[in-house]
């Protein structure tokens, strides 16, 4: 998470009309909160995170929680008060608005495949982007913009993974071309699901879907693979592996749109 | 035989000019010189002046009384305040405004301007349960003190020779 937290009273008092919540995930569990009370919550543009919770003070609810999500087709419009007076109950905790992902996010992941200590892995971490209105935002949607991702030389002793976030997302361009002159590169494609899982164990839970697998790319050859979610599915993160240094520029547009 | 102060007010011409505002500088009689008076390099009395701010609401802890958004002590005021958050916030007269959503007092709402005239002596508390951003103007009404002291001073003056007509006794106003 960015530290410090993005506070919603600052955007109170500095004359905002919103309070936006926008911070890289660094764990499964983050967690964040609305000091303030807004009449709309949305998705922010660059959020990677699709689904996301957002709890707040209702008296009428057992424990006085109510929760709702949002997320790229659904926002909400309408009042969600923070009550800082009043107490959530059992905990006795303040009734600010509290906001985290409902998507899965694991750091720990490691592919199948992956072999220590040779293997690397690295993360474009997901990044949270919650935008709360103060005022009557009358209708909203949420639409994420697309994002792009660009790789180009790699540092590799074995297999190198990139774990690409692609929640909800519904189609994705990769080109990949191998501009080392004399080694192929062995590029390949996985889709991945993740599951709250025991990382340590022999058999983690995450589920794995083979888009490309792995293969030799030749010298100045050039993969292009279209993922859509008609045809190859949804998943939280595409995982990217290549075996040479390169260069090989891999390019990656991931979209809400279908694409047709 | 009895007699009534002058009847003077505490915002009367009288004493205006004894405190020097409005007065009217000296003209001269040398015909080559501008006639015009001099622009004023006075600012305009406190009690005239709009109060133009921006109020932002606290959250309480449980049993402080609420904030005094305005304290009407010295004058009779119209009070405008616009809520530029989502609240909630609860105004009102009385000091018991919470819990805020429990009707004790007016919920404001987002981008509404409320307008409250508050008589001198009295006061408009504000109550909320977070931080919010509230547009603030106070237009004082320094006329209508005025308008009521003299009021009262001739209610006391009728008063006052009525009782002295009623004791058998001559009066003199002034």
């Amino acid at each position: 998470m960015a530290f410090p937290q993005p506070n919603s009273e600052l955007y109170t008092t500095g004359g905002a009309d919103f309070f936006r919540l926008k911070t890289p995930l660094s764990s499964p569990g983050d967690m964040y909160e609305s000091l303030v009370s807004g009449l709309g919550m949305a998705l922010g543009p660059e959020s990677d995170i699709a689904n996301v919770n957002v709890a707040y003070f209702d008296a009428q609810a057992p424990n006085f929680m109510q929760f709702t999500q949002v997320s790229p087709s659904r926002s909400f419009v309408g009042r969600l008060d923070a009550n800082n007076s009043g107490r959530y109950a059992p905990a006795q905790r303040p009734g600010r608005v509290l906001i985290w992902p409902s998507d899965l996010y694991d750091p720990n992941y490691r592919p199948r495949a992956f072999v220590a200590p040779t293997d690397q892995i690295t993360f474009i971490s997901p990044v949270l982007d919650v935008i709360q209105y103060f005022s009557d935002p009358g209708t909203l949607t949420p639409s994420r913009v697309d994002k792009e991702y660009q790789f180009q030389n790699y540092i590799v002793s074995g297999t190198l993974y990139i774990v690409v976030p692609y929640y909800g997302r519904k189609y994705c361009y990769v080109n990949f071309t191998n501009r080392n002159t004399v080694s192929p590169n062995t590029f390949g494609i996985t889709g991945v699901n993740y599951a709250i899982t025991d990382d340590s164990s022999v058999n983690p839970y995450h589920q794995e879907t083979v888009i490309r697998a792995p293969a030799a790319v030749g010298a100045g050859a050039t993969v292009t693979v279209r993922i859509t979610a008609g045809l190859t599915g949804m998943f939280d993160a595409l995982v990217f592996s290549v075996n040479n240094n390169g260069p090989a520029p891999l390019r990656i547009v991931v979209s809400d749109e279908s694409q047709g | 035989m009895s007699k009534l102060p002058p009847l003077t007010l505490p915002g009367s011409v009288a004493n205006r000019q004894r405190a020097g505002a409005g007065k009217i500088p000296p003209v001269t009689m040398d015909r080559t010189v501008a006639q015009a008076p001099a622009p004023s390099d006075q600012v305009g009395m406190g009690e005239n002046r709009i109060q133009i701010s921006t109020y932002f609401t606290k959250v309480l802890v449980d049993g402080q009384p609420p904030d005094v958004l305005y304290s009407g002590d010295r004058n009779w005021a119209r009070v405008r305040v616009t809520l530029r958050t989502a609240g909630p916030v609860a105004v009102g007269q009385f000091s018991n405004l919470y819990p805020v959503l429990s009707g004790k007092g007016q919920t404001l709402q987002t981008g509404v301007p409320a307008v409250f005239d508050i008589a001198k002596g009295s006061k408009l508390y504000v109550a909320a349960q977070s931080v919010n951003r509230i547009d603030l103007a106070i237009e004082p009404y320094p006329w209508l003190e005025t308008i009521t002291g003299l009021l009262m001073s001739l209610v006391s003056a009728v008063t006052g020779g009525a009782t002295l007509l009623a004791s058998g006794k001559t009066s003199k106003i002034g």
